[in-house]
Parts: C-alpha cells; structure tokens; sequence
C-alpha cells in the first residue's frame, strides 16, 4: 500500500507530488494539497505516482486554479487537526470562527469567474473527485439557474426543446404557480 | 453509478463549449430549490423526466434540501362558515413552509391527511353540495372523488395508503367510508375511481368513532365494542378485508374510556400507538411493538402537561405525531372539538413538554405527519 519512500508520517506530510496538465506544465504540489483529489489520493496509495500524475483532462489555466483551493481547503484541515490544545475553548472558537469566514471570502472570490471557466473547474473537479469544489461550483451554477426560465436555461445552455408545444402547455397548466 | 435511467438529465454546455456530462448535471439539479425545479420541467423530455417521475432524485432532494426534520401537515378551516380551508405544512419549529388554499370549503366534516395527500369531506347543506376532495399539498392540485350520494354525516371516512404486497413499499392511497353494516371502498387514481361495496364491519355499533381511526402500514384500524370491551379491528386496505381478529388494545387500556381515563388510538413512527389521557393531566403513550398478532403493547411514554386542562378543556385530544432522531415525540393536543390546538415537543430527557405553536379559533382542524414528496415543495 504505501508508497516507496514514504517512510514515517512526516516524511509523508512534507512529500511533493507532480501533477502535469494536459499542455505538459509541471504543478509541484504537497501531498496534503494532492490528497484533496480523491482520484489522486488512490494513485498515492496504489504507489503510481512516481514521475508525476499526468491529468489529460485538465489544462494549466484550470489546474492552477485547482490547486489554488486546495492549498487553501488543505491549509483549513491542517489547521483544525494542530491548533486546538494551545488554545482554550473561547478563543479556539474564536480563531475557528476568523477562519471559517476568510475560507468563506476565499470561495466567493474564487467563483468570481465566467461560465466557461466554471464549466471548466466543475469538469476537474469531478475528474479529480474533489468534493469540497465540485459541491462549490455545482451550487454556484444552482444558484445562477434558479430564478431563469426555461427558455433562458435552453439559451444559456444549449439544450433543444424536444418537447411537443402540447406537453409544454401541459407542463406550464400543472405548475402554473411555479411560473408566477 | 446506478441505473442510466436515473441519470438522464441532458448535458449542459457553455457557449464556447465545455460540455456537462449528466451525472454533473444531475449534482447541479439537486442544488436548485423545488420550486424553480417544478419549472425546469419544462426545459426538455430528459429534464421533466428526472424531475417528475424519478424517485432516486427526489430523494436524494429530499435528503438535501430538508435537513428540518419531520413535517406536520395541519389542515384549519376558518372564516363564518368554514368556507376558508388552507393546509399548512409546519416543521418542528412551528414554522410554516408552505401554505396551500384548500379552494372553497364549507363546514368540512372531516379533515385526514396522510402521507403525502389531504382528504377533505365537506357537509352537504341543503342543496348545496361539497363533494369529496383529494389535494396534494404539494402542488395545490385537487381532485373531486366521485359521489357516492349519501349525505355525509351519515358516515365517516377513513383516508390511507394500502401496503405494496409483499415488497412492503406504498401502494395505492384508498378512501374507506363506513355507515353502520356498510363499508364501501374507493382507490385514488386519477378521477377514474368508482366506489365498491367491501365487506360489512365485524361488529353492528360501528358508525362512531369517538377515538379516531388510523392507518398504520395499510391497515385501518378501529377501536369496536365488542363482548363488553373495547378492542381493535382492523381492515387491510390492499386486500379490502377486515382482518379475523380483534386486536387487544394495552392491558390497562382494555377499556377505552372509563371514569378517570380516555383514549386515541395513533401512528408514531410506523407503529400502531394508544395513548391514555388521565384526567389528572398525564398522558400515557403505548406502542405496538412487534407483530400485531403477538400484541407486544410497551408503555414508551409517560407524562404531564399540566396546563392541558385550562388550554384545552376537561376533554383534551392528545394525538402523538412522531417520535423524532433526537428521541423527543411531536404530538398534537387539542380541544375536542377540534377548534384550537397546539404542537407540543415532549423531550423525555429532560422530562418536559415544550409549546411550539397554537392553532386558534378555527371551525375544524385536521393534523397528520406529511411525508409527500419534498421535491415538489415551494422553498
């Protein structure tokens, strides 16, 4: 299971990953940021990430914004597993508290994209199974589509109506209260 | 990842091209609130397909979208004459989240909700008649049941969902409505139901039911008088048999009623419940635990509300709602009458029972779990 050279757990801790996008740039990252990719995380387990892990379906503008959150979501988890002995309650809460809400600014700022490039992070990370992003992009498209109407949904993305004009009526009759 | 024909959302593409796959799709569409989703059906077949008829999504909407708990559908009907129904549905808090008109109603006789459906029987008043009604509060859709021209006071109605045979799931929702020797049967489907006759009742004095009925699992049951003791019978609704025995009630509760004690028989949690109200203000809540035939009745509950008799009279309606994750129990207390009532949160833990929220000066009020689909509800 472990892989070769990983020998105590600070070792494992400090080891780098190479991860290659698909026009071959080369991201040097920790394994704690890796390991936010679930994907990446087995390839670290089954020993096959010597020589790099080449992502063919990510290019270097998107990885590197991947990488971005998960140095920054890596960063949160390593801070609630090593700070709170020093702390008393209050005050870890407190800290906790600080956190939690500059994480929260982190991902607004980090949505602040157009809607290919969101298409483009939400493809990576459910390539890359990281559930942090793909839950934080998906509720970000939720949230641009939910006061549209369908004929804005089939615009904005490219879906053709194949409904027949009677079974839309009859759509648009039984749930007349959710087109008010 | 499961079946394919849970997963037909249509891709998604952005103008210049990235293209969702279905199963990203599927994740974007179970973040959007119920409502917009109602619209959304009319996007294309693959979208009002997941929407509308996918029991997988709904859930896993469900399970997203109400961490709030359990919901209570509480029916009132108020104005002079009770021409204003309105059906709430209130989580544990008390909050309403959703309110749907029951459309014109007058002097509703009979208010059952159960599952995920209301059943309204309004009283016919001369010539003006008020038939039967079905409304899903979900949709704030109403179906009229057919006529089966006898006046409604002369009968009761029982409303219930039949167990699926042997599969144990939900079958097909079933009105009962029994009137001395004659019970007669109706299945919701559509408007295309026709009444039947089913079979007369084991016992002759069958036509009132001062302690309610209830419908556990697809089966109504009843208390019945019968060889100078209450019992319980009850009727399958899938089969459209009564069952061949009477059911024991609780040991201490073999008479329904006596000098100092009254009682309502309730579902909690899928199990068949007796509660017992003591005129002292404690109250007794009994479940059925194992089969019906081995009549395991365990006393789980015993408690006071010792406001109960200023609030709601010497003749309180106790009937308990659900037994919640926490292990607190919902129920509804009520003035007999059913004009006023409250939720009450009984924490066994800490031995109390919290006020959560009135109901006042309505002409009739009907309370059930509602356990519809969540998918379709406004947010």
């Amino acid at each position: 299971m472990a892989s070769a050279g990983s020998g105590d757990e600070k070792a494992a801790a400090a080891a780098m990953i190479t991860l290659i996008s698909s026009d071959n740039e080369k991201f040097e990252v920790t394994e704690a940021t890796a390991t936010l990719s679930q994907t990446i995380r087995h390839m670290i387990e089954d020993g096959c990430t010597d020589g790099g892990v080449p992502l063919p379906n990510v290019t270097s503008k998107i990885l590197a914004r991947v990488i971005e959150y998960c140095k920054k979501h890596a960063t949160a988890a390593a801070g609630e597993e090593g700070s709170s002995s020093s702390f008393s309650d209050a005050a870890f809460l407190e800290v906790d508290r600080a956190f939690l809400e500059e994480l929260e600014e982190f991902d607004d700022a980090f949505l602040e994209v157009d809607r290919a490039t969101l298409f483009d992070l939400i493809l990576a990370a459910n390539y890359l199974d990281i559930k942090g992003l793909l839950n934080l992009t998906c509720q970000k498209v939720a949230d641009s589509v939910k006061g549209k109407t369908p004929e804005q949904i089939r615009e904005m993305y490219n879906i053709v109506n194949d409904l027949t004009p009677e079974e839309e009526a009859e759509i648009r009759r039984e749930t007349q209260w959710a087109f008010e | 990842m499961g079946s394919s024909s849970s997963r037909q959302a249509k891709t998604m593409r952005a103008n210049d091209g990235a293209v969702l796959p279905q199963d990203v799709v599927y994740e974007i569409l179970l973040r959007v609130p119920a409502r917009p989703l109602r619209r959304f059906r009319a996007v294309c077949k693959s979208w009002r397909s997941l929407l509308s008829d996918d029991p997988r999504f709904a859930a896993a909407h469900a399970a997203r979208h109400h961490r709030g708990g359990p919901l209570f559908a509480v029916c009132v009907a108020t104005g002079t004459n009770g021409e204003v129904a309105e059906i709430m549905l209130l989580d544990t808090s008390g909050r309403a989240v959703k309110r749907v008109n029951a459309g014109p109603s007058l002097r509703l006789h009979q208010i059952l909700p159960h599952h995920g459906l209301v059943l309204l029987g309004g009283t016919i008043i001369g010539a003006e008649r008020h038939p039967l009604r079905v409304l899903d509060p979900a949709t704030g859709a109403i179906s009229i049941l057919p006529d089966d021209n006898v006046s409604h006071y002369c009968y009761s109605f029982v409303f219930g969902r039949a167990a699926a045979g042997s599969t144990g799931g939900d079958g097909e929702y079933k009105v009962l409505s029994l009137s001395g020797q004659t019970c007669k049967i109706l299945t919701i489907d559509g408007g295309n139901g026709r009444w039947r006759a089913a079979p007369g009742p084991p016992v002759s004095n069958i036509d009132k039911f001062p302690w309610g009925t209830v419908v556990v699992k697809g089966v109504v049951y009843l208390p019945v008088y019968h060889g100078e003791q209450w019992k319980i019978a009850g009727f399958d609704l899938a089969a459209e048999q009564w069952q061949p025995a009477f059911l024991q009630g609780p040991s201490t509760v073999s008479s329904f009623i006596s000098g100092s004690r009254f009682g309502f028989l309730a579902e909690l949690n899928g199990h068949l419940a007796a509660v017992s109200y003591y005129t002292d203000s404690t109250i007794e809540i009994w479940m059925l635990m194992d089969s019906v035939e081995l009549a395991m009745w365990r006393k789980k509950y015993r408690f006071v509300i010792s406001c109960i008799r200023r609030f709601y009279g010497p003749y309180p309606e106790v009937k308990p709602l659900s037994v919640l994750d926490d292990g607190r129990v919902a129920l509804w207390v009520c003035v007999l009458h059913n004009n006023t009532g409250a939720l009450w949160i009984y924490d066994p833990r800490t031995k109390t029972c919290i006020h959560v929220v009135a109901i006042e000066n309505c002409l009739k009020i009907g309370v059930g779990m509602y356990t519809g689909n969540l998918l379709q509800h406004s947010t």
